[in-house]
């Protein structure tokens, strides 16, 4: 593909999306190391990958099952011992709205 | 320094009481910690507890391949009850309430856990640069350990006892520490060892491997460490046993050798493949266009996709660092990106920022999807040069370990393509190890030797075969 130019509004766009906040400062910098590492990435651009499948893996592998029985589950103390918020057998979240 | 093997014999034959022995352990890190920051978690009181309890077992019959073996766990794999953060603060405080697997697998085997080795967090980064705490050079304090199991390599060489580190591998974690350190390593095929309990970088990528004293320490541990799990999915059957090697037929790529610009270390690398050669073992020049022009690509854009996606996990819920979300004005999103911009890094963002950019609408085929072909051509020419030969060897590292000062002055895109002669491997998932190859101005270099897929147990014995006394510290 065409060389892509990340702007700061394209900077932005993607922090939104990582679910990053980012301060105008960092969207400065975030615009320049972007366009390096893009433009470094484009070094694939010239292989030639027509009718070449992809490897989601290093080598092909099957799928795996196990039987559907119950195991020993993990107790909700247990569970909940790595937080604060919580309340009652439940992980307390932040507000929806 | 006495070699694993001989350490279990010891404990076996009432030769060594373990209790003593991880005592001098304790004392050495203790003392030396403050100063190398190889440990990100220690704690006598851990440490002399399983000694304890262990002494109590044998006294009853307890065997084991690991018997007493102090054995150091990189901070990214879980440890029960044992804070467990891969270097990352977004991690901060949390304790698993399960082992790993591969730490369950040594502790059946009687070992100690003496701790959580130092890392990039997450494993982002080449020099163990990118986290709170940074592991020092045994050789050097002003220079890296490498990365990202650093504090797994800077310990192996710095401690005079018996040890073996449990590390791991996303795109050469374990050979360029490993060389910068001066010690023996193995980074596995790809499933051999089950990564359950891993803190995982990147999905396709990860592996855990072992840092050691030597090659036959790091067959001690990984011998133990392989085989199927039922807990994760892509761990496949293997077996560990020594092989016969005989003589090999070497292949050296020069296309990777001629990237390397220093001559000092293309020249300690081929005084040992002199060293090989004069064994018996035959060696000769493959073509390796592909993995050397766009290993590093390739592999980046891969790992920084998978991790971007892995990351999206850590939200300041469950576990990990938190704030109060009664107190917190504001929706679940603000308090998702409130929460992780406030403890990942900055190199931990970066490589979310591209690893999401390379996923988004309208640039996945052309980034994410066009590498994943490329990988395909990448294996191939790796298979295509098995065909040919029984191993692949270069150097591990295309320089020796960089003052702290030299590492700041890198860009991103420098640090990455530091990574030049450890990503070919990891990114087709194929077995290597790395013995120290000689000194650069009394700093240590790495020789690399790659493995077709699952030849590992002749990879290691086939290393074992040309390390020689005096080769790692």
């Amino acid at each position: 593909m065409g060389k892509v130019v990340v702007d700061e509004v394209l900077v932005r766009k993607v922090a939104s999306n990582a679910r990053l906040l980012v301060s105008d400062e960092e969207v400065k910098r975030l615009v320049v190391e972007l366009n390096d590492v893009l433009s470094y990435f484009s070094l694939i651009d010239s292989l030639d990958v027509s009718n070449v499948e992809p490897s989601f893996q290093p080598y092909k592998m099957k799928n795996v099952f196990r039987e559907d029985v119950v195991r020993n589950p993990i107790h909700v103390e247990v569970s909940l011992s790595n937080t604060k918020n919580k309340k009652g057998a439940y992980f307390l979240g932040p507000g929806v709205l | 320094m006495i070699s694993v093997v001989d350490y279990v014999r010891g404990v076996s034959e009432g030769k060594i009481s373990i209790l003593d022995y991880v005592s001098k352990v304790c004392d050495e890190i203790e003392e030396k910690n403050s100063v190398y920051s190889h440990f990100n978690f220690f704690d006598r009181a851990f440490v002399v507890s399983q000694a304890e309890a262990l002494e109590r077992d044998i006294k009853k019959g307890r065997k084991g391949k690991l018997l007493g073996v102090p054995v150091s766990v990189k901070d990214c794999l879980c440890v029960k009850g044992i804070e467990s953060k891969a270097g990352s603060k977004i991690l901060s405080g949390y304790k698993p309430f399960f082992d790993a697997t591969a730490v369950a697998k040594v502790r059946s085997e009687g070992a100690i856990i003496l701790g959580k080795t130092s890392q990039d967090e997450f494993g982002f980064g080449s020099f163990s640069v990118n986290s709170d705490k940074v592991p020092l050079n045994p050789f050097d304090l002003e220079r890296s350990c490498g990365g990202s199991s650093g504090g797994a390599a800077g310990f192996a060489a710095l401690t005079k006892h018996t040890h073996v580190a449990i590390a791991e591998s996303t795109g050469g974690s374990i050979a360029c520490p490993a060389s910068f350190c001066g010690v023996s390593s193995l980074t596995p095929t790809y499933g051999v060892v089950s990564r359950y309990g891993l803190i995982d970088y990147a999905n396709s990528l990860d592996k855990i491997g072992v840092i050691g004293k030597s090659m036959v320490d790091v067959e001690a541990l990984f011998s133990v460490l392989v085989g199927r799990d039922e807990k994760d999915s892509t761990s496949v059957d293997f077996s560990y046993s020594v092989s016969e090697v005989g003589k090999v037929v070497l292949g050296v790529p020069s296309d990777l050798l001629d990237l390397i610009e220093d001559e000092k270390i293309k020249s300690v690398f081929y005084k040992k493949l002199d060293f090989v050669e004069s064994l018996g073992h035959k060696v000769i020049d493959v073509s390796f266009p592909l993995n050397s022009k766009f290993g590093v690509a390739v592999y980046y854009l891969i790992a920084m996709a998978e991790a971007s996606t892995n990351l999206a996990k850590y939200c300041g819920m469950r576990y990990g660092a938190e704030e109060s979300v009664v107190n917190f004005s504001g929706n679940f999103n603000d308090y998702f990106s409130f929460v992780r911009s406030k403890y990942f890094g900055t190199e931990a963002k970066r490589r979310i920022m591209v690893g999401t950019f390379v996923r988004m609408s309208g640039f996945r085929d052309a980034y994410y999807l066009r590498a994943m072909k490329a990988r395909t051509l990448l294996i191939e020419e790796f298979k295509k040069a098995f065909s040919k030969v029984d191993f692949l060897a270069w150097p591990a590292m295309p320089m020796v370990a960089p003052k702290f000062s030299e590492i700041a002055k890198l860009s991103p895109v420098q640090n990455y393509a530091a990574d030049l002669c450890t990503v070919p491997p990891n990114l087709a998932g194929l077995p290597h190890a790395t013995i120290n190859a000689g000194f650069v101005n009394s700093l240590p270099l790495g020789f690399m030797v790659v493995g077709d897929h699952f030849v590992d147990s002749k990879l290691v014995s086939f290393m074992k075969s040309i390390e020689t006394n005096g080769d790692s510290l």
